[in-house]
């Protein structure tokens, strides 16, 4: 056990030496602001990301387990009232085998769900509005939906089943869709911020080519020199993805409430209700600042090694 | 040797020195004196020909050997070469805080030096506030306190008066006595004449040797 404590605090003792003293003047001082900017912008796609997939997740488990049975207003091959012929519908739906309840909506139910594109005129007597039954299915059923379909077009003429894969289908391709684009968006932010590094590791090397060559000559190792660029490269950094993943998330989640104080009520707020971010994407964001540093701190790292290695 | 695609600066020398031998490297301005150095303490190596360190072909030598090999070289540079952002101290404890010493006893060791060279009073001094005389001191504490085996030094009395320049030939002769390689290029012939050690002497690109006695 102290064989391991020993090691750490050699580590941690080698890690606080700064022989090299990079003075303030040429210091990367514009570091953290890159790395900020850089880990702003990816915070933001990646929040994006994340809280669609979640929004993409609630509506593939909100719906995976219902139908929607739709019976016409009119039918032409079929007169009877609409009572009887949804009497008819639900008839066939209870000896269906895999289906826990079916349930019809009340009229008001309708007319509200068609108030935000209709308006008053929803409401109207003479409006023929179509009898919808919900239907919810026994959790892990699967039903065969176009012969139900045909058992209840036999029943009662002019009726449809809504599995709603058609419109969750387009859905969620377009909401994975924006989740890689997100993550395409954190790689490229992720290679232009080792880029970056490279570069001022490249103008600190300039600047100290005096000292470092100095230090080669004494005898010191190039992990040891490395070692002093990576470790302000790790302060800097760190320094500038936190400030970034702040400002990227008070950036998202006053896009978030904006685009939800404007979002008409019904659908489309019902669409995205639920939490913009949860725990696991926390975890992935501190993750983003963290894979941030760490990658600014082995790119400083590999670039002061890659140069000692041109000494003899 | 040359530099890059430029004309040879050495050509046609064969040295051994023996261990715990003191050479002085004597020749004219621009006779290849600091070049010679640069191939002993390992800056450079030779455009063709072989160069062994401490019994180590330099050119065949893995790269990861050569770090331990310069720690065994003690170098004083013409232009000293300090860090301007550390004290004196610092400076000179430098070689000590790279092999890994212990900082307590480091700092006991280092001040006591520097009391020797007369900068005791100097302890936290930053190089930009001190004298040539000074700094070439710090040198010459920071090139001996790791008591190397071999002991470069390019001209190192060029900047301080005699009787501090006999002072610290007296340190490099207790260095040698003690067994370490002492190669100093200087242009002093005064000195060369009092210690009477061999002298190597450049010429055109080549190097004789001349044994001398002590005046």
């Amino acid at each position: 056990m102290s064989g391991v404590g020993d090691r750490l605090a050699s580590v941690a003792r080698a890690w606080s030496r700064d022989d090299l003293a990079l003075a303030p003047d040429d210091r990367p001082v514009f570091l953290p602001w890159i790395v900020a900017i850089m880990t702003f912008l990816a915070a933001l796609a990646l929040a994006a990301a994340l809280s669609l997939a979640g929004a993409a997740g609630r509506w593939t488990a909100g719906l995976t387990g219902s139908v929607t049975v739709e019976i016409a207003a009119e039918a032409a091959a079929d007169p009877r009232p609409p009572q009887q012929r949804l009497d008819a519908v639900l008839a066939v739906l209870r000896d269906t085998p895999g289906i826990a309840a079916a349930a019809p909506l009340a009229h008001a139910d309708i007319v509200a769900m068609l108030e935000p594109w209709l308006g008053k005129a929803a409401g109207a007597s003479d409006l023929p509005l179509p009898q919808l039954v919900d239907v919810t299915l026994e959790p892990g059923a699967a039903l065969d939906i176009p012969a139900l379909a045909q058992r209840l077009e036999a029943a009662a003429a002019g009726t449809a089943v809504d599995d709603h894969r058609r419109w969750l289908g387009g859905l969620l391709r377009l909401a994975r869709l924006a989740v890689a684009l997100g993550l395409v968006i954190v790689v490229l932010v992720g290679c232009a911020a080792s880029g970056t590094v490279v570069f001022a590791t490249r103008a600190g090397l300039a600047a100290h080519h005096d000292a470092i060559e100095l230090l080669h000559l004494m005898g010191a190792r190039d992990a040891y020199i490395a070692r002093q660029f990576a470790r302000l490269v790790l302060w800097r950094s760190a320094a500038g993805a936190l400030g970034g993943l702040v400002a990227g998330l008070a950036a998202f989640y006053g896009l978030a409430g904006a685009a939800e104080a404007n979002l008409a009520p019904g659908a489309g707020a019902a669409a995205l209700s639920g939490p913009w971010l949860g725990t696991g994407d926390f975890l992935l964001l501190a993750l983003l600042v963290i894979a941030t540093i760490a990658v600014a701190t082995l790119t400083a790292w590999w670039t002061v090694m890659r140069a000692l290695r041109n000494m003899i | 040797m040359r530099y890059g695609l430029g004309p040879e600066v050495l050509r046609d020398i064969s040295l051994a020195l023996a261990p715990g031998s003191f050479h002085f490297l004597t020749g004219a301005s621009g006779a290849g004196k600091s070049s010679l150095l640069r191939l002993m303490y390992l800056a450079q190596l030779p455009s063709r020909g072989r160069l062994t360190v401490f019994g180590r072909n330099v050119a065949t030598a893995p790269r990861g050997e050569l770090p331990a090999l310069r720690r065994r070289i003690g170098v004083v540079f013409q232009d000293f070469r300090l860090l301007d952002h550390l004290s004196a101290l610092d400076n000179v404890a430098l070689p000590l805080r790279l092999a890994g010493a212990d900082e307590m006893q480091l700092r006991a060791h280092v001040v006591e030096l520097l009391t020797w060279v007369g900068l005791g009073d100097h302890l936290n001094a930053r190089p930009l506030t001190m004298s040539g005389g000074q700094k070439q001191r710090v040198a010459i504490a920071r090139a001996v306190i790791s008591r190397p085996r071999l002991l470069l030094a390019d001209e190192p009395t060029g900047n301080v008066d005699d009787q501090i320049a006999l002072r610290l030939l007296y340190l490099f002769e207790e260095l040698y006595k003690m067994g370490t390689t002492v190669v100093i290029a200087t242009h002093n012939a005064g000195l060369v004449q009092r210690f009477g050690h061999p002298e190597l002497r450049l010429e055109d690109g080549t190097l004789n040797l001349i044994e001398r006695q002590a005046a």
